[in-house]
């Protein structure tokens, strides 16, 4: 546990020693969505939410595009950073270090994913202010909107220690983190439906995560749906955390032994 | 069971290493399976409570590699190693609880962390109860000349403190045993020989240091044991007295000579009494080459070995009678010098 808030406290220092980062932060969140809100309103004619109403199943076109990118941006940031986690501190030098350790080597790897989850959080903290007071968003069920976006953290930080144990042996991180990310841009309606998809995307794009946390999210935020109408999304969202953090589990303690073996916890 | 792993402090038995050889090229043309490569074939030493041990070895030997598993952070394939009594690949927990260890040098530390900083996170990952931390921290600082720059970026120590610093952090637990490896390497002369003191105080201390190095001055002065190890393999292993009074009866002269054609090496080698011949090229062009020639009875020999660089076309700068260093131990035992 010490271990555990030692490696978090430690990857928020070195966080906000890089006053880009920081920015990045705080302007990126409320900047991207933008792009997505204005091309719709470039197409929806006159009256932007009667449009939105009849395409999106909801007027609040805004909000709707928020959701979406909000969850993929978080994709996306644990991708680059929890995924390159070990990457880095192999090429640093400080994965031996900190496996010199006695501690168990997959806490290291959770305290840089909670420092991750602190300022994710921060973000969504600042994301959410500045779309009330920039884009007028109205979240309808604030309760189950929280506990929906929080029923994300097992398949995104899954995916991203998979991605941790990937990137050591793929060498480098950007090739693998654009191509999934661009599945997810794509695939999972982060700023259209689903269904405006030919037909084999939309099956892609169903048995993924990213669409069933947006959808959900959207449900309760937008129209105020309860947990009965977002069961089944919430259900998929948590089968999906179990198989990744499983996966990702797994990853890791492979990649630990098989260093081990090769000799590459110092080398790159 | 090997040996008395329970009483020494760092036990190494039969140790081998296999890495698989690195397939080269674009992965598509990569082939199957090669032979692996041998970086430790067989290394066996023991390290005492309380001495400085040393293993002294050109580049490439298995010093690092032979650490490393020390260190559990790479798994043997054959043979075993303990410290403190505990075997590293069954109980890397226990074993890294008692060991600290310096790798990688200043590589090992958050440069995007200050020195205080680096030593609370790590305090914090060796378990130093949290009351004691502050106060380890701090002694610890003072006593390694760090004090000043505590609340530095590490970014901006110079090398020599980085390496201080990274002692530092190795000794937060208060382990009994510490290993180091090439704890000078990259030091300008100055540091160096303040990092050689302070791992002369920590030993004194009451604690076990296994250092590696290439240095042969190194290991000579710092250390009280040293294993020679050369292709995978301890060469010899003594104080290094012993191993220098191995040749006791064997006398050193070193030729500096400008010139001459390739005929010098077999010219000295044929002189009566010669064992061995090494020769370093000149650093730059124009300054002498360095013709080492061991062997015994070689004091009254001298004029012999002068006319056989002559013969060689050779003109001879200077020549010496030495006393044997552990740079000519190696020589003698393994036929080559140390590249530098
Ligand atoms: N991780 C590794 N994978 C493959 N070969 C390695 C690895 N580490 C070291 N070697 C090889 O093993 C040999 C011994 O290396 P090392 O133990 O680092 O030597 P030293 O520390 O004495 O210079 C060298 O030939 C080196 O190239
Ligand atoms: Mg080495």
């Amino acid at each position: 546990m010490r271990a555990l808030s030692a490696a978090m406290l430690r990857e928020l220092l070195i966080f906000f020693r890089y006053p880009g980062w920081v920015v990045s932060v705080v302007v990126w969140p409320v900047l991207f969505p933008a792009a997505y809100i204005f091309l719709a309103r470039a197409l929806a004619g006159p009256d932007p939410r009667a449009q939105a109403a009849q395409a999106l199943g909801t007027p609040d076109y805004v909000g709707y595009i928020l959701i979406g990118t909000l969850l993929w941006m978080w994709v996306n940031t644990t991708l680059w950073t929890i995924g390159s986690a070990l990457r880095k501190e192999q090429l640093g030098g400080t994965l031996e270090s900190n496996w010199l350790a006695p501690q168990p080597r997959a806490a290291l790897l959770f305290g840089a994913a909670l420092a991750h989850a602190v300022v994710v959080l921060w973000m969504v903290a600042v994301a959410t202010a500045a779309f009330t007071l920039v884009y007028g968003l109205k979240v309808r069920a604030p309760a189950e909107s929280a506990l929906l976006f929080l029923a994300n953290v097992p398949w995104v930080y899954g995916l991203g220690l998979l991605f941790a144990s990937l990137v050591v042996w793929a060498k480098e991180a950007n090739g693998m983190v654009h191509a999934v990310r661009s599945v997810f841009l794509i695939f999972c309606g982060m700023s259209f439906p689903v269904a405006v998809m030919p037909g084999w995307m939309q099956a892609v794009g169903r048995a993924l995560p990213l669409t069933h946390g947006i959808d959900a999210l959207r449900m309760a935020a937008l129209a105020g749906a309860g947990w009965r109408e977002v069961a089944p999304e919430l259900a998929w969202l948590l089968v999906w955390g179990a198989a990744l953090s499983v996966c990702g589990f797994l990853a890791f303690a492979f990649t630990d032994r098989r260093m081990r073996e090769l000799g590459t916890t110092g080398t790159y | 069971m090997a040996m008395n792993e329970a009483s020494a402090a760092i036990v190494v038995h039969h140790l081998r290493k296999d890495f698989p050889r690195r397939a080269q090229g674009p992965f598509w043309r990569r082939r199957g399976p090669t032979s692996p490569f041998p970086a430790v074939r067989d290394v066996t030493f023991e390290v005492r409570p309380g001495e400085i041990f040393g293993l002294l070895g050109p580049n490439g030997a298995g010093k690092s590699t032979t650490i490393r598993v020390i260190a559990t952070l790479l798994l043997p394939t054959g043979g075993r190693a303990y410290v403190a009594g505990y075997d590293v690949v069954r109980h890397p927990a226990s074993v890294r609880r008692r060991l600290g260890a310096v790798l990688t040098g200043d590589r090992s530390l958050y440069w995007k962390l200050t020195g205080r900083e680096n030593l609370r996170y790590f305090a914090a990952l060796y378990d130093v109860a949290p009351a004691r931390t502050a106060g380890r921290v701090e002694s610890l600082l003072g006593e390694f000349g760090l004090a000043e720059k505590a609340d530095e970026l590490v970014e901006r120590y110079s090398t020599g403190m980085k390496q201080r610093l990274a002692i530092a952090r190795s000794l937060l637990a208060d382990p009994p045993v510490l290993v180091l490896d090439e704890p000078t390497v990259g030091l300008d002369p100055q540091s160096a020989l303040g990092v050689r003191s302070l791992i002369r105080r920590i030993a004194a201390e009451g604690r076990t240091v296994l250092i590696t190095t290439h240095y042969m001055e190194e290991a000579d002065e710092l250390c009280d044991r040293v294993g020679i190890i050369d292709g995978g393999r301890i060469v010899a292993l003594d104080t290094p007295e012993n191993l220098k009074r191995s040749l006791d009866r064997t006398t050193v002269v070193r030729l500096w000579t400008t010139g001459g054609d390739g005929r010098l090496r077999e010219g000295l080698g044929r002189v009566p009494g010669v064992l061995r011949v090494s020769l370093r090229e000149a650093a730059e062009p124009g300054r002498p080459s360095e013709a080492t020639v061991t062997g015994e009875g070689l004091r009254r020999r001298v004029a012999e070995l002068v006319a056989a660089a002559l013969a060689a076309g050779a003109e001879v700068e200077r020549v010496a009678i030495d006393e044997p260093t552990l740079e000519d131990v190696f020589l003698h035992l393994t036929g080559r010098g140390f590249d530098r």
